[in-house]
């Protein structure tokens, strides 16, 4: 009893140890039971975990296999795992070494292990281990079998033409998806692990001979920097390795889309997957590309041209509209056309609260509106949008609460922003900052406002470089997809500054 | 993160000290203004002074009714801001004069004391627009104009405006009278030809041109010339207009015009007699014809043609004789027509030109050019 207790209590400070990160001295020993026992201590009260002790037919080799239900594929594990291992004649012998087992088991691979940090990582996604009497080491079987969610649009990049498919939460599967649009070598696939606790494993793509070199050292290193409890989402790494911290402009990109990330990487672009999540960020990021869609390139170029330039006109819209609207009618008057005064001071009467307060209000309703919507079931969406748009539009404005024209600015500005989803953040806190200062000293205050807008958008940077490449030898291959999106018999070259290999298109002879 | 607490520090003190040293913060409520449409300008009942009556806009009926409706507000001062100033001690809204439409000067006013002095105050003023519409009332008073009476619907200073806006389409008065050009004349001491309107049924019509001399009226032209002077004083652009040939008969020819350009010139005869020339021509397509002459055929529609331009010639020669004779007005401004093209020989006869106006031979040539004759063969 009391040896026992003992031991017990010496598994106990053994796990303790492992728990606190201290793996230096603890290792696997000889001994199949003292190894079982300490993965049972491990891993106690986990319910998942299943153990099984398999013999040889021919009472030569003890094994102990264990692995996670529900993330292993059971089928696998019993056909190509237990079966051969006590059918087979190899080891009638006794002896047990990596070569036989290697050779033995009819799974992917078959990895040597020491480090029982990795062990319990394999182990918890979905491999099985494989411990063996007489030896030091463990093997860890590749046998994933998890049910995931299957490839479907993404719901957040609808687009009317092109691939449809778009990225899930495994990351091998969304490799598999972006090997089969770059089948080249060239197409490069760093793996590492982030988080401490979930241990996610996120991976750093590139094409070899177009990515710029500097950048890649600088996103390893920035990636190298990390030190967090967790990752379960790329706006986490995103924001770690952030230009400025505190800016709500982005300075990596984000998408879900498999196309997009490939026509990105063919760039020269760096693209940043991360387990568990079907967003992959995309570095380093350029200010244009908060307007540029992935359809921009598989719809007629005029089309999209037209509406990229709609895009850009959009965000500076939803930014500027309620300010302008309340420098003119509260300092500047007398620009409007007197039909125009006429109807917007009928309209102002008897509306209890002044035009810049009522706009702040009917503004920070509208976005509470719109949060609302997003946080909906869709089953109740409708109930909202009735609510919303008879409540807050029709019968406020009878009720006097609120004037009409204002109802109109709010919804304009409302309907411009949904243009520029990835703008959201910074048109979001944008409208309300050139608001208060249109309220406060109109027109001057507007252009005040819109000056520190405009030196803070052409001093961002993505890992270093400038997001507008405002440089003095300006060419016209560089704008080619900039404003406008030329035909592709015009785009020659990759976007400036992106790729060390500029040339995109050559001449076929 | 120091720079950039440096930075929001710059950007919050250059706010404070654009709010509390710059003195912008003039946040106006634009429900707080009453909007004045127009203004008439009359004499004060104890002929003091003046008496201003503005057509404001009236929201509460307004919104009540759905429709626009106007009020008058009527206020007495020795001068027109005096009369402004009394609205602090009245109930009303603080006066918003940027979209007023007309000033409407009454007859008396012009002719007793002139328009300079209003004309002067109100382009000083920095409310009112320098090119709001300057009229003269030839109803009882200035008021009726932009009140004519409870049949108009709408903002009747609106509609005057837009009357204006149309002179030389279709719309024939004087010329286009904004305020500035107004100032400007008075300045250079022009003769000045400004549309008059009075009341006909409950509504404000053209009615002839105001003759203002030295910034006085000193008559008016009917509106039978009114067309006429359009024509001579180079402001027509397209208009159909009808007269008659023959005098006598009540048939009417109606042509209507396009092109029509006109210029004026002189020439200094030995006894240093002046001979004025006006020179119209425009281009003319027929629409009605009642005409002596046999139109359907070539000579007999030379003879049509001529007898136009013979009726035409006549009564921009008649416009002319009438004012300069009778108010002594040089109605198509030969006097700054020699003054730009010879100022030394202006300098010279700048004493006598009254008589010299008087006594001048006028000479009126009208060129039409039928380019649509509206007859098949």
């Amino acid at each position: 009893m009391h040896k026992n207790e003992k031991k017990q209590e010496k598994l106990e400070r053994k796990v303790r140890q492992l728990n606190h990160g201290r793996t230096d001295n603890i290792k696997l020993g000889t001994s199949l039971d003292e190894n079982k026992e300490l993965f049972l201590e491990l891993f106690k009260n986990v319910g998942t975990l299943r153990v099984r002790d398999i013999q040889n037919k021919h009472g030569a080799g003890r094994f102990c296999i264990f692995f996670l239900d529900g993330l292993t594929n059971g089928i696998n594990v019993n056909q190509h795992v237990v079966m051969p291992l006590t059918e087979s004649d190899a080891m009638s012998d006794g002896s047990i070494c990596e070569e036989s087992v290697k050779q033995l088991l009819y799974v992917n691979s078959v990895k040597r292990v020491d480090s029982i940090e990795e062990i319990i990582e394999s182990l918890t996604y979905g491999d099985t281990l494989l411990l063996a009497d007489g030896i030091d080491y463990a093997f860890l079987l590749e046998t994933k079998g998890f049910t995931l969610r299957a490839i479907a649009e993404p719901e957040g990049e609808n687009i009317l033409n092109g691939p449809k498919e778009g990225f899930n939460e495994a990351i091998m599967t969304n490799l598999s998806m972006l090997h089969r649009k770059l089948r080249t070598n060239e197409f490069k696939v760093e793996f590492s692990t982030l988080g401490r606790r979930t241990k996610t494993k996120i991976c750093v793509c590139y094409i070899d001979s177009l990515v710029d070199r500097s950048v890649l050292n600088e996103v390893k290193r920035r990636l190298g920097t990390i030190d967090i409890d967790g990752v379960l989402d790329t706006n986490y790494i995103a924001e770690l390795i952030k230009d400025k911290k505190m800016s709500p402009y982005k300075t990596v990109g984000f998408t879900e889309r498999p196309d997009v990330v490939a026509g990105k990487l063919l760039e020269g672009r760096i693209a940043i997957i991360v387990d568990g999540t079907p967003v992959v960020l995309t570095a380093p990021y350029l200010f244009i590309e908060n307007f540029q869609s992935n359809e921009d390139y598989y719809l007629n170029f005029l089309y999209t041209t037209f509406a990229r330039i709609l895009r850009i006109i959009g965000y500076f819209l939803t930014v500027l509209t309620p300010a302008i609207y309340i420098s003119i009618i509260a300092y500047q008057i007398e620009i409007l056309p007197p039909a125009l005064t006429l109807n917007i001071a009928s309209a102002q009467q008897n509306v209890p609260l002044p035009a810049a307060l009522e706009a702040v209000i009917m503004l920070i309703i509208f976005d509470l509106l719109k949060e609302t919507g997003v946080r909906t079931p869709s089953s109740v969406g409708q109930t909202l949008s009735i609510v919303g748009a008879l409540v807050i539009g029709q019968a406020a404005v009878e009720a006097k609460f609120v004037s009409a024209p204002l109802i109109i600015v709010v919804a304009f500005t409302g309907l411009t922003n949904l243009l520029t989803p990835k703008l959201n953040a910074s048109a979001f806190m944008y409208k309300y900052i050139f608001l208060i200062f249109a309220g406060i000293l109109g027109f001057f205050g507007v252009i005040v406002c819109l000056s520190f807008f405009i030196i803070q958008i052409i001093n961002l940077t993505s890992f270093g470089a400038s997001q507008i490449r405002l440089s003095g030898n300006m060419k016209l291959q560089h704008i080619k997809d900039i404003l406008i999106r030329a035909p592709w018999t015009a785009m020659k070259t990759r976007p400036k500054g992106l790729s060390q290999n500029h040339t995109r298109m050559a001449r076929k002879e | 993160m120091k720079t950039g607490i440096r930075l929001t520090s710059i950007a919050v003190s250059l706010a404070i000290i654009c709010v509390l040293l710059t003195g912008c913060w003039d946040y106006k409520k634009i429900d707080d203004l009453t909007l004045v449409a127009g203004m008439a300008i009359d004499k004060a009942s104890d002929d003091s002074g003046y008496k201003v009556s503005l057509e404001a806009i009236d929201f509460s009926m307004s919104v009540q009714e759905n429709s626009v409706k106007t009020q008058i507000i009527q206020l007495e001062g020795t001068t027109i801001f005096d009369a402004f100033n009394k609205t602090k001690t009245q109930i009303v809204k603080e006066l918003y004069f940027p979209d007023m439409q007309i000033i409407c000067i009454s007859s008396g006013i012009a002719s007793d004391e002139g328009i300079a002095n209003i004309i002067e105050s109100c382009i000083r003023s920095t409310d009112i627009r320098e090119s709001v519409y300057v009229i003269i009332s030839r109803a009882e008073s200035a008021e009726k104009i932009i009140k004519p009476g409870e049949g108009m619907s709408s903002v009747v200073s609106a509609e005057i405006n837009e009357l204006i806006d149309e002179i030389g389409n279709n719309v024939s008065s004087g010329k286009k009278s904004n305020l500035y050009k107004i100032y400007n004349q008075i300045n250079d001491s022009a003769d000045i030809v400004l549309p008059a309107f009075s009341v006909k049924e409950d509504s404000p019509v053209i009615d002839g041109m105001a003759l203002i001399k030295d910034s006085r009226l000193v008559g008016y032209l009917d509106q039978e010339y009114a067309e006429y002077y359009q024509m001579a004083a180079d402001i027509l652009n397209n208009a159909t207009f009808s007269f008659a040939i023959d005098e006598s008969s009540s048939f009417n020819t109606s042509i209507s015009i396009t092109n029509n350009r006109s210029a004026i010139s002189y020439d200094i005869k030995e006894n240093e007699a002046l001979r004025l020339s006006v020179n119209v021509s425009f281009d003319a397509s027929v629409r009605e014809v009642y005409s002596s002459a046999d139109v359907d055929h070539a000579g007999g529609f030379e003879m049509f043609r001529r007898e136009c331009e013979e009726h035409i010639s006549k009564k921009i020669y008649e416009l002319t004789d009438k004012s300069r004779q009778e108010y002594g007005v040089d109605v198509l401004g030969f006097a700054n027509h020699i003054y730009r093209d010879a100022p030394e020989y202006w300098e010279q006869i700048k004493d006598r030109w009254e008589t010299m106006l008087k006594e001048a031979e006028i000479f009126v040539d009208v060129d039409i050019n039928f380019t649509n004759t509206s007859f098949i063969s």
